[in-house]
């Protein structure tokens, strides 16, 4: 578990040290987010601050990676709690580098006097808005994982998989959404050069849907593949085949976009980007952060060319974030707080017997055993250690596939704040289920007995 | 054919993107004939609402400077002595300001020259389509 712990530690250290070096690199007449005129690169002081960031930068990598060690000796919930705090100390510390030498820069580009530049124009190529409108967008390409999604929907209807339904549906939504954004993305005038400007926006277009599609396939997939080993597992060499598939599409869909901005990199290497103002940027704690009132739009590249950011100026980015905090809260809430609900009214698990079957319904399961398919039947108010194999535990409520001591491989549908549960032994396997009130649960336990009686 | 816009400035957004369509007319850039684009592509481009663009285009329709039709879409067309006491209004007042200022007659008029020398405006046959 501690090496497991590591290793994901790790993956996090080289992700935030790649973001932290892309932010602050030399790209585009910019370094460390300041315009530096092309004859100050060759003085000594602006070479200095360039090698003392990169030993900064090396040495907080280096303390990044020693500080992961610790979690080695460390019993694995502390070494979960202090994974978390590291986290957390070197995503806040992180830019620290970056801010100190970002404002020794400045004060030398003062002090030199070195041309500032200040664009309080949008610039807009009305040619390339023209010539952009007769482009094709090829929306053959989402076909396939939108097939998938809605394979995936029905599946998970006839099995009665509602997670994984919800899940599918809102893939289908993110993909609609995003493929709306990306048909509707605004063209940028990214110099003075209209054949390059439309050579850029094509290229923009057509690798954001390519890797659009591709995570959504990867996304479909992988969605797919869970839906189906739920009642029909996999073979190993499926498994093994179809995760590939997805890694390689991922890295495929990621790889796409690096190119583009690679390219894009290139091709305006000689020339000067729109709102470089230095005062645009600021170097928050979690990074770069861009605040033009001048500029109109609410999305813009970062920095490191591979994200997108808000200009804070904008009222829209208050909106945004609202948006964001309003999406965590539903889908917390969906997955928390609506079973809470039911669970607290009593609408969460119900069991029966009606005509020789014990069913159990609930808004997120259902299961109906035949009397004369179980061979024992036990009450217990503790099922001792166990673990899912494969399922859904909310902690309100748990369906699925598991695995316990005491019992073996079995399938639960529990309401799992309330500790009483019927252990039903039937020729199929074993099954755990209850009531949301533990009264009735016991009450049913002792009828199905009463009634199996010789 | 670049249009460039101040979002601080006091001046209506739909008044300096009339302005620059005009400029870019005057300076030869957007040519007799030549296709605008649609309200929507423009107004996603610029970063505001389909109804500044919208409100654009009215006024240079109203002005004389553009035509819209169904199988063309939007598209430069000045049509002639449409407007002209607009033109001699704004010029009136613009002398005035300029002898108040104190710029004297010749001087007005050879700035009016230099601007005219740069205007590249040409009327064209269309090509029949």
């Amino acid at each position: 578990m501690n090496y497991f712990i590591v290793a994901v530690m790790g993956i996090a250290a080289a992700v935030v040290a790649y973001q932290i070096r892309s932010d602050a690199k030399e790209r585009n007449g910019q370094f460390l987010l300041v315009s530096i005129p092309a004859y100050a690169k060759e003085l000594d002081d602006y070479k200095r601050i360039k090698a003392q960031y990169k030993r900064a930068w090396q040495r907080q990598t280096i303390a990044m990676i020693i500080s992961m060690l610790p979690v080695l000796f460390l019993d694995s919930l502390i070494a979960m709690i202090y994974l978390m705090l590291w986290f957390g100390a070197i995503i806040m510390t992180g830019y620290w580098p970056m801010r100190k030498y970002r404002k020794q820069l400045l004060a030398l580009k003062a002090e030199k006097q070195w041309p500032s530049q200040e664009t309080k124009y949008l610039q807009t190529d009305l040619r390339l808005t023209v010539k952009m409108q007769n482009y094709k967008d090829k929306t053959i390409r989402f076909l396939c994982p939108l097939c998938l999604n809605t394979m995936t929907v029905f599946v998970s209807v006839q099995y009665h998989h509602w997670l994984l339904f919800s899940c599918a549906v809102l893939m289908i939504v993110i993909l609609l959404s995003g493929c709306w954004w990306l048909f509707h993305l605004s063209n940028e005038t990214y110099s003075d050069e209209h054949e390059l400007n439309l050579l850029l926006n094509r290229l923009k277009r057509n690798q954001f849907q390519k890797a659009w599609s591709y995570l959504t396939l990867a996304d479909a997939l992988f969605l797919f593949g869970i839906t189906i080993s739920f009642d029909h597992p996999l073979s190993f060499w499926l498994l093994f085949g179809g995760m590939l598939l997805v890694m390689l599409l991922v890295a495929d869909g990621i790889y796409t976009i690096f190119h583009f901005q690679k390219t894009k990199e290139q091709m305006l290497s000689h020339h000067q980007t729109a709102f470089s103002d230095d005062q645009c940027w600021t170097v928050g704690w979690l990074g770069p952060v861009y605040n033009n009132p001048y500029d109109p739009r609410l999305f813009i590249s970062s920095p490191n060319g591979m994200q997108m950011t808000l200009n804070h100026a904008k009222p829209g980015a208050k909106w945004f974030y609202y948006g964001i905090a309003a999406v965590i809260i539903v889908i917390m809430g969906g997955i928390f707080g609506y079973p809470y609900y039911l669970d607290q009214n009593h609408a969460l698990s119900h069991l029966t017997i009606e005509n020789d079957h014990l069913c159990v319904t609930s808004p997120f399961y259902e299961k109906t055993i035949a009397f004369e398919e179980i061979t024992n039947i036990d009450w217990t108010d503790d099922l001792g250690n166990g673990q899912r194999l494969l399922g859904t535990d909310t902690i309100i409520y748990q369906t699925g596939k598991y695995h316990y001591d005491q019992y073996g491989d079995c399938e639960l549908y529990v309401a799992g704040l309330h500790k009483s549960y019927i252990v039903v032994s039937a020729n199929e396997g074993v099954y755990i289920v209850n009531d949301d009130d533990e009264a009735r649960t016991k009450e049913i336990y002792e009828e199905i007995e009463r009634m199996m009686a010789p | 054919m670049m249009i460039q816009l101040d979002f601080h400035s006091d001046i209506p957004i739909y008044v300096q993107l009339r302005n620059e369509i005009i400029r870019l007319i005057a300076s030869g850039q957007l040519a007799y004939g030549d296709p605008l684009p649609t309200v929507r592509a423009l107004a996603a481009d610029l970063h505001v609402n389909t109804m500044t663009v919208s409100k654009t285009y009215a006024l240079l329709k109203q002005e004389g400077f553009i035509t819209t039709d169904r199988r063309h879409g939007t598209r430069v067309l000045p049509a002639e002595s449409v407007g002209l006491e607009n033109v001699e209004s704004s010029l009136s007042l613009l002398a005035s300001e300029a002898v108040i200022k104190g710029m004297d007659k010749q001087a007005f008029l050879s700035l009016c020259e230099k601007l005219l020398d740069n205007i590249h405006y040409e009327k064209k046959p269309l090509e029949s389509n």
